[in-house]
């Protein structure tokens, strides 16, 4: 998928015909969570996987439980560094870093996949 | 409040020139101190590791050093060990060099390699699964040196 | 959705300002001298200039022949003969006319260029050639340049190693040695490094001052905080990899020091894209703009060193009272470090690098050199001495064996055919 979350779940949104869902703070991380089902993230096909062993939904959702426990730790000092977001010079910077970190990880993702290639 | 900013503001403007002429005049020593008190070293990813043993033959003596598996926390999946070849003072080494290693302690041989003189490849011989493949050749004048590539066995799964 | 940026461009270099007397500041009594220097640059006597530049002459001497006679090889001996002459004659100008940039540009114009003579000589010499190969790298052949420092922070505090396939100590250019010459620059110069000691920077500032108007005016501001921008991918990038990412992939001033051999299609890679960073940051855009383009909108140890000017004593400021906001300074600062915020502020940018050219420039002398904590107006002539001997001392040192060592090899090339023994 490509774009923001927000403008895929815009699409997304007038898709299902429910124009307000982007702004709505429930309907838009239920959108974003069936959307990375759709894109591949491994914990995702972990959990997916599990299902299909165990053949129990139950191992699955607990599995998603505490995965989310797991990282629901990260996002405790997150609103704290929310603030900087006013400053308009880090923004700058952190957009620029961004974008040379995604060039550096555009190439280690080429030089994967060639190297897989070379392995067929 | 003005003056004592004003004074204090041109101390450390005078402080200035005296670190720098310190700096210049006692580099040996500052160097040697900051050395010793960091006790800051080489990444093994580029000084080969440290010597785990040394194996004498005639004419020469083989060291081989531990895995290189630095992370910056913990350790990486994958990594290299070195083997370097010295001569015996006042000798050169031999036409053809091969060794048997073992690289994780165990005792028990993981790679042969074999390398001959003048040559940029070495020959890999694995008998562990862990043994990728030659990373690098190095002719380092007198010594040669190859660095082979491994598996971490304490991140295998 | 969040703000975005300014394209506030850094401003072009005005229509020259109305001639000096007709200025509501004409009155302002401050001396003007014949060489044009305006009213912030007090040309002194010849006496008081041999004065201050004694204690120059003194430290450089001792510096310089800190074996207690001259060297018996005139190949040795010539060049360190003039360069000590050309030191002390720059300091005597940058004290007689009481301007700082003109001087301390030629000084450090010709030191870069000694420094890449100097440097590949040596290294074809001692190796054969400019590239750097694996062996060199595994015996800890690579000398240690200050633009690795930061990556190597991050690593060495969790790993108790640095990052980089040189020598911790013994050798040319040990990582301690540099490391400790980096430490004293920075605690006395803060930013003023990167005009007063970096060998690169040089180059950048000799192609800068090729053209007498810039061909491109506009840039936007966005790109001066390209410099960040690198400083924390590079960071990042080596910390998790482990490897010096800014020296294998980006360093354009390899093309003129060394290199590694080009033996796979990813050093090959590599190698591209330093040469077209060279090509286009230090030598075209720096001509095109008259501005040190690498230094100001990508180098990201500039921008590690930006930071060290918080701790340092001095700092240039603007008279607000004198300044008829002409846009001169904004318009010839190299790296960028003056804009209308900071004008108004009556400072400048955290990247200043205190090379004196906004200082030169202004034609109502609203800009000097400052100690912190001290008043802006009135102490001008003062601060400048206080941070030029320093400055100059710590650039003359550090630059004078390149200047040396290109000298001899000139005179090699001339006396043998050769500039390599």
């Amino acid at each position: 998928m490509s774009g923001t979350p927000s403008t895929v779940a815009s699409s997304a949104a007038s898709t299902l015909g429910t124009q307000s869902a982007a702004a709505s703070p429930t309907v838009l991380p239920l959108i974003l969570g069936l959307l990375t089902g759709i894109n591949i993230c491994p914990p995702f096909l972990i959990a997916l996987t599990k299902a299909a062993e165990s053949g129990s939904a139950l191992d699955s959702v607990r599995f998603f439980v505490f995965f989310f426990l797991g990282t629901a730790v990260y996002f405790l000092p997150m609103p704290l560094l929310g603030a900087l977001r006013f400053v308009r010079t880090l923004q700058t910077v952190g957009r620029l870093a961004a974008g040379i970190i995604g060039v550096y990880y555009f190439y280690v993702g080429l030089v994967t996949f060639y190297g897989g290639l070379k392995q067929l | 409040m003005r003056k004592l900013k004003s004074i204090l503001g041109y101390a450390w403007a005078l402080t200035a020139l005296p670190i720098i002429l310190a700096t210049f005049i006692g580099m040996n020593v500052w160097a040697k101190g900051f050395a010793g008190l960091t006790g800051l070293e080489i990444s093994p990813w580029y000084s080969g590791g440290k010597s785990a043993y040394v194996v004498s033959h005639e004419g020469y003596t083989t060291t081989v050093n531990e895995p290189v598996f630095q992370g910056l926390v913990g350790e990486t999946k994958k990594g290299f060990v070195q083997v370097k070849w010295t001569p015996a003072e006042g000798a050169s080494l031999p036409d053809e060099l091969s060794e048997a290693i073992d690289f994780d302690g165990d005792g028990a041989p993981d790679f042969s390699v074999r390398l001959c003189a003048g040559a940029d490849k070495a020959e890999l011989e694995a008998t562990n699964q862990l043994v990728v493949g030659v990373r690098e050749v190095l002719d380092l004048g007198k010594e040669r040196a190859v660095r082979v590539n491994v598996l971490n066995p304490k991140r295998r799964q | 959705m969040t703000p975005s940026i300014s394209t506030d461009s850094i401003s072009p270099a005005p229509e020259d300002p109305k001639p000096y007397a007709s200025r509501k500041h004409a009155a302002s009594g401050a001396t003007s001298s014949p060489d044009g220097t305006g009213p912030g640059k007090k040309k002194r006597s010849v006496g008081k200039a041999i004065l201050a530049t004694l204690p120059i002459f003194l430290l450089m001497a001792m510096m310089l022949m800190g074996q207690g006679r001259l060297p018996t090889d005139p190949l040795r001996s010539i060049p360190l003969l003039v360069t000590f002459v050309f030191t002390i004659a720059l300091f005597f100008l940058m004290a007689w006319t009481g301007r700082t940039d003109r001087y301390r540009a030629i000084f450090f114009v010709t030191m870069a260029v000694g420094f890449v003579i100097t440097f590949i000589s040596n290294l074809v010499e001692v190796r054969g050639s400019m590239a750097l190969s694996a062996a060199n790298m595994a015996r800890g052949e690579t000398p240690f340049c200050h633009m690795v420092i930061p990556m190597t922070i991050i690593p060495a505090a969790l790993t108790r190693t640095i990052i980089f396939p040189g020598k911790i100590l013994g050798g040319f250019a040990d990582i301690s040695t540099m490391i400790v010459l980096w430490i004293g620059a920075s605690l006395a110069l803060g930013r003023g490094f990167c005009s007063w000691g970096c060998f690169f920077g040089g180059l950048e500032d000799g192609f800068s001052r090729l053209r007498k108007k810039p061909a491109i005016r506009h840039i936007p501001k966005k790109w001066t905080y390209l410099p960040y921008g690198v400083l924390i991918a590079i960071v990042v990038i080596s910390a998790l990899t482990l490897a010096p990412t800014y020296c294998e992939w980006l360093c354009p001033f390899k093309t003129v020091s060394e290199f590694a051999a080009v033996t796979s299609f990813k050093v090959l890679v590599q190698t591209i894209i330093f040469v077209s960073l060279f090509a286009g940051l230090v030598v075209v855009l720096p001509i095109l703009t008259r501005r040190r383009t690498q230094c100001g909108l990508f180098c990201p140890m500039g921008a590690f060193q930006s930071f060290t000017n918080k701790v340092n004593a001095f700092d240039v400021r603007v008279e607000k009272e004198k300044c008829t906001d002409c846009k001169r300074c904004e318009a010839v600062c190299p790296t960028f470090s003056l804009d209308s915020d900071s004008v108004s502020r009556g400072t400048t940018r955290i990247s200043c690098t205190k090379c004196g050219k906004c200082v030169d420039a202004c034609p109502n002398g609203a800009l000097s050199y400052h100690i912190k904590g001290t008043q802006v107006a009135g102490n001008s002539g003062r601060a400048r001495m206080f941070f030029l001997y320093p400055g100059f001392i710590f650039l003359a040192v550090f630059g004078s064996g390149m200047i040396q060592g290109a000298l001899y090899r000139l005179m090699l090339l001339a006396t043998t055919g050769s500039m390599i023994k």
